[in-house]
C-alpha cells in the first residue's frame, strides 16, 4: 500500500467514524440519557481517530483529537457533566476534525497551508473550551500525550465457562460473544467444546459451552466485568492481563476447539469488499450490452424453430435476467445514509432559527440506485430547509394556534411499483394560496383575469424566481429554490408533487425510477415509428372495433380517455390502419394510448437522448432494440399531462361523453 | 429432519429451526442414526439457530469423531453468521 492509498483509507475511515460520532451525539442531544454505552462509543471513536492520525503522521489531527480524548475520558469517568452544552461542544469539535481531515484531501500544498491557517482560530477557540473542562494547559497536554497512548489500551485474556442453567434463565452465549467482540479488537478467539458430551449423554437444554478470547480494548478489567455482569451468575468468568503478547496465544492453541477455529475478526473483514464505483459502472454497462444482444439472439433463435435451441435460449435469457438483476442490485444502496444526514441539518437549522423541530425518519432501508442517491441529497436538503424556514412556525405561534410547540418534519421512503417514493412532510403553516397568487400576479405569471385552482396555484412555487418569504433569511428566500429542485428531480427522470393545506402543513412527494439504466417495456408501433411503453404501468391491451375519434371509449362501463399518439407526435401516414389501445394506469388514473400495432414485451437499456433532442415533450429516452433498430421510450407523465390540459377533455367532460356514448350504444 | 442415504455418505437435512425448542426432538432423532458413513449436515433450510442448537451439532460431531467419521456442515445464511461469531469455518 503506498502512501496515497493509505491516505485514502484514512480519509474514508475517518469520515465513517465522524459520521458515527455525529449520530451518537445527535441521539444524545434528544434524550440526554447519559448512557454509558454511548459515552464509551464516543470515546472509542475519538481514540481510533487519534490513533490512526498518529500512524499516518497527521499531527494536527492527532493533537486536536488528543485534547478531545482527554475531555471524553473525563466525561467517561463522570468528572465532567454530560449535558446539552457538552453535546454542542463535542459537535463543534467533531466538525473541526472533519475540516481538518478535508485538508488532507487537498493535494496543493500552498492551499492546504492556507486552509490550516484559516482553521487555526476556530480550532483554538474549541480547544480553549475543551481545556476549561479538562483543566489542562499546553505543557500538561503534551506530557499527557506521551503517556496516554500507552495506558488507554488494555489486552485481556478472557475465559468464560457457561453453567448448565444458563439456557433455562433465557440467556444465550452468542449475543454475549458478539457484544464482547464489538468492544475492541479480537486478537484470538476459540470456543471451548471440551465439556460437551456425546448425543447419548447430552441434556439438550443445558449449556456446556465456553470460550476463550484475547481482546484488545480501551475498557479496563472493571469495565469488562461490568459488560458481563448479567451473565455472571450463570458462568465462570476469568479475566487475566497477559504479561507478554505470546502467552495468551499459546494458551488458546493448547485448548483449541475440535472444529477448526479461525480468527473471527478476519472473517468479518472479508464480508464486505470495497469496489471502485467506476468498475461497478463498467459491469453494469457490460450487462446492458449483454441484455441487448441476448434479446437479439432470442429473436433470431425463434425464427429457426428448432425446439432444443429455443429452449436453451430461453434458459440463457433467464440467466441473463438474473445477472442483470444481481449486478443492478450491487448498485443499490439504502437511502438511510442520506436521511441520517438530515439529523444534523435539522438540529443546526432549528437552533439558528429558534424553532423546535422533531425529525422523523422512516423507510431508511429502502434501496435505490447509487447514482440517484448521490443526486437526491441536494434537492431534499432544499425541501427540508424550506420546511423549517418557511413551513414550521416558531414555538409561540404554534402554541397560539393550538399546535404542539415542537414542529415535526417527516422523511419517508418506500417502493411503489418500479418507483421509489420519497415524502417530505411538515405540520407547519402550509402554503398561503392568496399570497402566492398575489405574488404571481405581481410577477406577471398569472394574468389578472385568470383564476387558477388551488392546486395550480400551489404548484406555481416551482416556477423560477419565486419566493414568498416575507423576510429573507440566511437559510432560504433568495428566490433560487423550488424551480431548481424540480429541475434536479426531472433530471433523474422523476416527478415532484406538492400538496398543502393552509394551517396544517405541506406534503411533497418525489417519485423516482429505481434505476436509470434499464426498462421493461411494451414495444408498440405508432405510424412508422417504434416506441416503448414502460411495462409496469400497462394494465391491459385492447383491440378496437369502433372508431376512436371521440377521444373516449367505454371500458367495461368506465370512461377511458384516449391519447392519440400519432396526433401527439404529428406522425404522418397509415391513416386507414386498424388501431389498438394500450391501457395504462398512471397516478391513479387510467387512460388509453392509441397505437397502430402492439409488438410485444421487450427489455432494453435506456440511452439518454442527445442534447439536441433532449427537450422533446413525451419522450424520455431511447433504446436499442434486439434487431438493432432504435425505439423511443414514451414519457407517460408528460403524455398524460397533455390529456389533462386539452380543453374539453377534463374529467367532467369525459364523464359526460361517457354517459352519452353509453346511452347511445344501448 | 430428512435423511438421505447415499453410497458413500449420509446426508441429514434439518428442516426446522435449530433452537432450544427443537433441541430435545433433534437430539433423539440424531441419536437414532446409524453412524457408519461420513455425514453431511445440511442446514441450508435452517432460518434460526441458537447456542443450544449449535452445541447439539458439536455433540453429534463428537460421536462421529469416536468412530473416525467426518462431519461436513452446509450452513444457511443465519447459520453462517453464527459460525462467524464463533470463529467456525463452515462454508
Amino acid at each position: 500500500m503506498d502512501l496515497s492509498e493509505a491516505r485514502e483509507v484514512f480519509i474514508q475511515e475517518t469520515a465513517e467514524l465522524l459520521q458515527k460520532m455525529e449520530e451518537l451525539l445527535l441521539a444524545e442531544v434528544e434524550q440526554l440519557s447519559g448512557d454509558q454505552e454511548i459515552i464509551h462509543s464516543l470515546f472509542r471513536v475519538v481514540h481510533t481517530i487519534k490513533g490512526s492520525a498518529g500512524i499516518f503522521g497527521f499531527d494536527h489531527i492527532e493533537n486536536f483529537s488528543h485534547d478531545l480524548e482527554t475531555l471524553m475520558d473525563r466525561v467517561r469517568n463522570g468528572h465532567v457533566r454530560f449535558d446539552r452544552d457538552m453535546v454542542e461542544l463535542l459537535l463543534g469539535a467533531r466538525d473541526h476534525l472533519q475540516s481538518l481531515s478535508h485538508i488532507i484531501e487537498v493535494k496543493e500544498e500552498s492551499t492546504a497551508r492556507v486552509m490550516t491557517e484559516n482553521l487555526r482560530g476556530a480550532g483554538d477557540e474549541i480547544l480553549v473550551r475543551i481545556r476549561k473542562h479538562t483543566g489542562a494547559d499546553k505543557a500538561a497536554v503534551q506530557q499527557a500525550a506521551a503517556s496516554a497512548s500507552e495506558t488507554t489500551l488494555y489486552t485481556h485474556l478472557l475465559q468464560v465457562d457457561f453453567k448448565p442453567a444458563l439456557f433455562l434463565h433465557g440467556l444465550d452465549p452468542l449475543p454475549v460473544i458478539r457484544n464482547l467482540k464489538n468492544l475492541g479488537k479480537v486478537i484470538s478467539f476459540s470456543l471451548r467444546l471440551d465439556r460437551i458430551p456425546g448425543l447419548a449423554a447430552i441434556d439438550p437444554e443445558s449449556c456446556y459451552l465456553g470460550f476463550e478470547m484475547v481482546l484488545e480494548t480501551v475498557a479496563n478489567e472493571k469495565e469488562l466485568r461490568a459488560e458481563l455482569e448479567f451473565i455472571s451468575e450463570d458462568s465462570e468468568i476469568k479475566i487475566k492481563q497477559p504479561e507478554t503478547e505470546e502467552t495468551p496465544v499459546l494458551l488458546v492453541e493448547e485448548q483449541a476447539a475440535p472444529v477448526s477455529p479461525q480468527l473471527a475478526a478476519d472473517k468479518h473483514e472479508t464480508r464486505f469488499v470495497r469496489v471502485e464505483a467506476n468498475r461497478l459502472d463498467q459491469l453494469v454497462n457490460l450487462v446492458g450490452e449483454l441484455v441487448i444482444n441476448s434479446a437479439h439472439m432470442n429473436q433470431l433463435v425463434e425464427t429457426t424453430g428448432i425446439p432444443e435451441l429455443v429452449e436453451t435460449a430461453y434458459a440463457l435469457q433467464k440467466l441473463v435476467a438474473d445477472v442483470r438483476d444481481t449486478s443492478f442490485n450491487l448498485r443499490m444502496v439504502p437511502i438511510g445514509g442520506v436521511f441520517s444526514r438530515f439529523q444534523r441539518v435539522v438540529h443546526d437549522l432549528s437552533r439558528e432559527l429558534g424553532k423546535e423541530v422533531l425529525l422523523e425518519l422512516r423507510g431508511q432501508e429502502t434501496e435505490l440506485d447509487k447514482s440517484i442517491v448521490e443526486k437526491i441529497y441536494d434537492p431534499l436538503l432544499h425541501l427540508v430547509r424550506n420546511s423549517i424556514d418557511h413551513g414550521l412556525e416558531d414555538p409561540e405561534t404554534r402554541k397560539r394556534s393550538g399546535k404542539n410547540p415542537r414542529g415535526t418534519i417527516k422523511l419517508n421512503a418506500y417502493h411503489e411499483a418500479s418507483e421509489i417514493v420519497i415524502l417530505v412532510q411538515d405540520d407547519g403553516a402550509g402554503l398561503s394560496t392568496d399570497r402566492i397568487l398575489q405574488k404571481a400576479r405581481e410577477r406577471g405569471l398569472v394574468r389578472a383575469d385568470e383564476t387558477p385552482s388551488p392546486r395550480e396555484i400551489q404548484n406555481l412555487i416551482f416556477q423560477a424566481g419565486f419566493s414568498t418569504a416575507e423576510k429573507i433569511t440566511n437559510v432560504s428566500g433568495r428566490g433560487v429554490g423550488m424551480d431548481v429542485v424540480k429541475r434536479d428531480i426531472q433530471a433523474l427522470r422523476g416527478r415532484i408533487d406538492l400538496e398543502s393545506e393552509e394551517g396544517k402543513g405541506t406534503r411533497i412527494a418525489i417519485r423516482l425510477p429505481l434505476t436509470l439504466a434499464i426498462i421493461d417495456g411494451l414495444s408498440v408501433r405508432i405510424g412508422g415509428g417504434n416506441f416503448i411503453v414502460p411495462l409496469d404501468i400497462v394494465t391491459e391491451c385492447l383491440e378496437s372495433k369502433e372508431s376512436l375519434d371521440a377521444g373516449i371509449v367505454n371500458l367495461r362501463g368506465e370512461p377511458l380517455p384516449l391519447i392519440h399518439l400519432k396526433k401527439f407526435f404529428s406522425i404522418e401516414g397509415g391513416l386507414d390502419e386498424k388501431e389498438n389501445i394500450v391501457v395504462i394506469q398512471h397516478a391513479g388514473q387510467k387512460s388509453g394510448v392509441v397505437v397502430q400495432e402492439i409488438l410485444g414485451e421487450v427489455q432494453s437499456v435506456i440511452r439518454p437522448m442527445g442534447r439536441i433532442l433532449g427537450d422533446i415533450n413525451g419522450v424520455s429516452g431511447s433504446a436499442i432494440m434486439g434487431d438493432g433498430t432504435i425505439a423511443l421510450i414514451l414519457d407517460i407523465p408528460s403524455v398524460t399531462q397533455s390529456l389533462a390540459s386539452v380543453p374539453g377533455q377534463r374529467m367532467e367532460d369525459i364523464r359526460e361523453i361517457a354517459r352519452a356514448s353509453e346511452t347511445g350504444e344501448s | 429432519m430428512r435423511v438421505h442415504e447415499e453410497a458413500d455418505r449420509t446426508i441429514v437435512v434439518i428442516d426446522t429451526d435449530l433452537t432450544i425448542r427443537e433441541a430435545g426432538r433433534l437430539r433423539a432423532e440424531l441419536a437414532a442414526l446409524k453412524l457408519s458413513k461420513p455425514f453431511i449436515l445440511d442446514l441450508t433450510e435452517v432460518s434460526e439457530i441458537d447456542s443450544a442448537g449449535l452445541q447439539l451439532i458439536f455433540a453429534f460431531e463428537k460421536d462421529l469423531k469416536e468412530k473416525n467419521l467426518s462431519l461436513q456442515v452446509q450452513p444457511s445464511q443465519s447459520a453462517r453468521s453464527v459460525a462467524d461469531i464463533c470463529g467456525l469455518s463452515w462454508t
